[in-house]
């Protein structure tokens, strides 16, 4: 075996224009693989980091009434189950919020909270790093605030110093460390949690309504439970519920849900389909490297066969060759797994928010994987090859002549070149419908203008600017009177054009609240849901948000001024397709207001959703916590933040600021997975597109070659230079056809897995189908003009000396 | 040695038969250095493919080293070839990539010969031909006859009991084949039979016998 080991290097090294080919070809494609499956790996494959945690279970609250299934519950609801289920060993609610972190001496940050009933982390089965997890005293109404801080919290914020016992500042309201977790702990699909506080201090004071559902629950398991039957008992238990709470929990069930698949059910798909598209980008490299060893076993037979006269069995021989395929391909992975490392870290960075996406990274299983590939690509390409260069007679070295004794067999090859040509089809054609989907959506008007603009979010702490019960809102003087001198003090920042407020971040869909026509009945349904987002007088101006009728709000839409509202085009085609909205009422919360003003729907969440219907009210009238600042002004981006963040700070020193960026940076952040999706496979379909260029020009060429004396003898005979381009074209055009026919076959048949993928246009859009295969046959083109041109330019007297 | 009762090859031809050797009867002894002569297409290259066990497709009886031939499997005929026979080709065929010394070595790591061994039979026949100066040259870089030296030497590393030489000298001039023909002398007398075809008179007077072949038939 070391002997082989020991010519294949040799071999190998003799012809390092061969070698570096194949084993560049190798690493691009395993890179590639590898990077693909650490991601896949790392978000949909590896197990959650708990003990069992197989019977970690997601517990939603289901709704008839819009046909949700996954919905979280209310907090008298997860006592109720608590209480009456058997099933589960811990069923514990959390629910998430971001807050400001104060402390003396530093900047305030935002932060993201989960509130989590006390034995959330036992359930889990993780240990706290210093001090302790909650105990059943910390849960209860009333009790001293405490918190549990994150690994990472507790790292850049107190540099691993002993923090058990000391206070810190969440939302104003001072908090003690109990205790430290890893960042394991969170079960957050997209942030980070950095900080846990007991549940019931967390929803607080919504604690005991039955009709908001802000409680995410997680159940594990008892020994032997299956999922079904905690399904089965649930279902019970929320049938009781619905019998003894009819006004909330009518039409409310229960789903129960693997919680790992609840984490990666919606990244599973699109990861397969990149998976299954970096699969075939392995699969051409294969290919074309088995059609080089095909080759360069034809420049080796004579060698082969001096090796069978001189006693070499075929195993032997087999055994050889594959050592050199071996050992091209290990090479090829070994340097796989750093191009993998460095095309992670690039992926990730342009990667949308991938659940668990901090796992990812090249662990044991990733460099097994790296293994695997490479094993199985040396026998994908090697295997054949060898089996068939193995075949060698050996009295062919005892010929006379000494020239290269050549198999002119090339059919295999053939095969092999239509199969990479269809596959780089299929992949193509995805990519092309990838990224027309893309070009569409990026020119998509999503009903404002996002240049110039600069947004600043904040969420006003309940400590400073104490909420006003039910019964008093929306009178909340502090709130109102901070939105007033902050639009007054932005007027006057040097280089801002106008500046405004709004509830959350102007591509946040706000929230929606149920509503009617004053003087129509009111229809019991989701249907009549909008979305609603309190304004100050400016925010269309600021955002440039199109006034279609009417009048936007302005600083006379006063608390003591008539009540008003401006709704957008698409919540006036639905509630007054035949009417004039202008004078009419919308009920909201009890109240009817008065349509102003019509403007042109925002595409809120970026430009693949469509403009909902939405209504838009003075933000002194429905007065709101979390807010963000919307400025639009001449200067640049830098200076206008650092001015804003100053006039904030003026008026409140510990108000964190966070999304603080340009608006069309948050955009282009909407679009983040189709552009990844987009730029994904286009690189798999341009590295197939080269790959299968190469190994048409390889085969051509080498068929040239063979047929050197043959074009020889025919220009001889007579025939004109252009006819012999045509026999070398013909045969091209014949393989590259054939590739073509049965790549678009394919692609037609996997092109519907893309439909969730795709936004307006059609999975078999007709201009795609055409453009590739046009494509294609150019490149196939290019690729055989250079070998067709050598045929061409054969000297006929020098082409019938070669034997 | 060699001993072939009625040997016949043919090989289709349309719907009717080629003969390429017909009923061939040839003893050659231990120690024996013959040489096969005749005309282009007398089936001189094809007898001696079949006596180096190349060629299995063959009617009659052959029996080498005392070993039947015609009712040994694949394997056997392999062991059969590695123990008993060298080759000498008149293109040399030296593997280009090797140095002269590894092209020694060649055969004898297909024996299974350990290192140790190979290296001092690589040693000694480098030392025996007086090629040891040219050991870590490539092919390319020697002359014909050095390189057909390097063809018998590498033919002879394994100790054959039989050496089977097809043209050795039809590439080199007349005094290269002199001296190739000499080693070839030589190494009859230490024990070796040798079965060498050639077209050359000259060459096949270094023989103590000749046998002449005239489309397929042996011929007085």
């Amino acid at each position: 075996m070391l002997n082989d080991l020991q010519f294949a290097l040799r071999n190998l090294s003799r012809s390092p224009g061969f070698s570096v080919a194949v084993i560049l070809t190798l690493t691009i494609a395993i890179g590639a693989n590898t990077a693909m499956f650490s991601i896949l790996y790392a978000v949909v494959l590896e197990p959650l980091p708990f003990p069992a945690s197989e019977r970690l279970m997601r517990v939603w609250e289901t709704d008839q009434h819009n046909a949700s299934f996954r919905e979280g519950a209310s907090m008298p609801d997860l006592v109720d189950w608590q209480k009456q289920q058997r099933v589960f060993s811990h069923l514990a609610g959390t629910t998430n919020r971001m807050l400001n972190l104060t402390q003396p001496d530093a900047e305030a940050e935002r932060i993201a909270m989960t509130g989590v009933s006390h034995d959330y982390f036992s359930m889990l089965g993780v240990r706290p790093l210093a001090g302790r997890a909650f105990i059943p005293a910390d849960d209860r109404n009333g009790a001293e605030p405490v918190a549990v801080i994150s690994d990472s919290l507790w790292q850049r914020r107190f540099a691993r110093e002993n923090v058990i016992g000391r206070a810190i500042t969440l939302d104003g309201r001072s908090h003690t460390i109990v205790g430290v977790m890893s960042d394991d702990a969170a079960l957050s699909r997209r942030t980070k949690t950095d900080v846990w506080t007991p549940l019931t201090a967390a929803v607080f004071p919504l604690g005991e309504v039955r009709g908001i559902h802000n409680v995410y629950v997680i159940g594990r398991l008892r020994e032997g439970v299956t999922p079904q039957q905690a399904q089965n008992e649930m279902r019970v238990i929320a049938a009781r519920l619905e019998q003894q709470y009819p006004d909330d929990n009518k039409g409310r069930g229960v789903f129960v849900e693997p919680l790992f698949e609840s984490m990666v059910r919606d990244a599973r798909p699109r990861l397969y389909i990149l998976g299954a598209a970096v699969v075939a980008v392995l699969l051409i490299a294969c290919i074309n490297v088995a059609g080089l060893m095909l080759a360069r076993a034809d420049t080796r037979v004579r060698e082969l066969a001096i090796r069978a006269s001189l006693g070499a069995t075929r195993g032997r021989i087999v055994r050889q060759l594959l050592t050199e395929s071996f050992v091209l391909a290990v090479t090829g992975g070994v340097l796989a797994i750093a191009l993998a490392w460095w095309a992670t870290r690039t992926l990730l960075a342009m990667a949308p928010a991938l659940p668990r996406a901090g796992n990812i990274g090249v662990s044991v299983p990733v460099l097994l994987f790296a293994l695997g590939a490479s094993v199985l690509s040396a026998i994908l390409f090697g295997v054949i090859p060898a089996i068939r260069t193995s075949n060698v007679h050996p009295a062919l070295a005892l010929g006379s002549t000494r020239g290269v004794i050549r198999g002119t067999k090339t059919a295999g090859r053939s095969v092999l070149v239509i199969a990479e040509v269809a596959l780089a089809v299929v992949l193509v054609i995805g990519a092309g419908l990838l990224l027309k989907s893309f070009a569409r959506l990026m020119a998509v008007d999503v009903g404002l203008q996002t240049s110039n603009i600069v947004t600043l979010s904040m969420t006003l702490p309940e400590a400073k600017y104490p909420p006003p019960s039910r019964e008093q809102y929306p009178d909340w003087p502090e709130a109102v009177n901070f939105y007033e001198r902050l639009t007054e003090r932005m007027a006057a920042v040097p280089g801002v054009q106008r500046a405004a407020l709004g509830m959350a971040h102007p591509l946040d869909p706000s929230f929606t609240s149920r509503i009617a026509v004053a003087g129509r009945p009111e229809s019991d349904g989701p249907q009549d849901e909008v979305r609603i987002r309190p304004v100050t007088a400016g925010y269309f101006e600021t955002l440039g948000i199109t006034l279609l009728r009417g009048r936007t709000l302005t600083r006379d839409d006063r608390p003591n001024a008539p009540a008003t509202i401006v709704i957008n085009d698409a919540l006036a085609r639905k509630y007054f397709p035949r009417e004039e909205p202008l004078g009419k009422q919308l009920v909201f919360w009890g109240k009817p207001n008065t349509i102003v003003g019509v403007v042109r729907g925002e595409r809120l969440g970026g430009p693949q959703n469509e403009p909902e219907p939405a209504l838009y009210a003075p933000l002194a009238r429905l007065p709101m916590s979390d807010l963000t600042l919307v400025v639009r002004s001449t200067r640049d981006p830098a200076p206008i933040i650092a001015d804003s963040r100053a006039a904030i700070r003026e008026l409140d020193p510990d108000l964190a600021l966070y999304d603080v960026e340009l608006l069309s940076a948050a955009l282009a952040r909407s679009v983040v997975t189709p552009k990844f999706q987009a730029v994904l496979i286009a690189s798999f379909g341009a590295i197939a597109l080269l790959l299968a260029a190469i190994g048409l020009y390889a085969l051509i060429a080498y068929q040239v070659q063979q047929r050197t004396n043959e074009i020889g003898v025919r220009l001889a005979l007579g025939a004109t230079r252009g006819e012999i381009a045509a026999l070398v074209l013909k045969r091209a055009a014949l393989l590259a056809a054939a590739g073509i026919a049965i790549g678009l076959a394919g692609a037609f048949a996997v092109a519907r897995f893309l439909q969730a993928m795709v936004f307006e246009i059609s999975t078999r859009d007709p201009a795609i189908y055409i453009a590739v295969p046009l494509l294609l046959a150019a490149i196939a083109l290019l690729a055989t003009w250079l070998p067709a041109r050598r045929a061409m330019q054969l000297d006929p007297a020098m082409a019938l000396h070669v034997d | 040695m060699i001993r072939t009762r009625n040997l016949s090859k043919s090989v289709a031809q349309g719907p009717s038969r080629l003969w390429l050797l017909r009923d061939l009867t040839l003893d050659i002894e231990a120690g024996d250095f013959v040489s096969v002569t005749g005309p282009s297409g007398a089936g001189k290259s094809t007898l001696l493919q079949i006596l180096g066990l190349h060629d299995a497709a063959w009617e009659g009886t052959y029996e080498l080293d005392g070993r039947a031939v015609q009712s040994l499997g694949q394997r056997d005929r392999g062991d059969l070839q590695r123990r008993t026979i060298g080759f000498v080709f008149q293109s040399y065929h030296l593997i280009d990539d090797l140095t002269v010394a590894e092209n020694l070595d060649v055969p004898l790591r297909y024996r299974d010969v350990p290192k140790q061994e190979r290296q001092s039979l690589v040693a000694d026949t480098l030392d025996r031909f007086r090629i040891v100066g040219k050991k870590d040259l490539y092919p390319s870089q020697l002359s014909g006859g050095q390189q057909q030296l390097v063809g018998i030497a590498r033919a002879v590393i394994a100790s054959p009991k039989v050496i089977l030489a097809d043209e050795p000298t039809g590439n080199l001039h007349s005094d290269q084949a002199r001296e190739i023909m000499e080693l070839f002398r030589e190494l009859n007398r230490a024990g070796t039979t040798i079965v060498q075809v050639t077209h050359s008179e000259d060459n096949a007077r270094y023989g103590n016998r000749v046998v002449r072949l005239r489309d397929g038939w042996l011929v007085p």
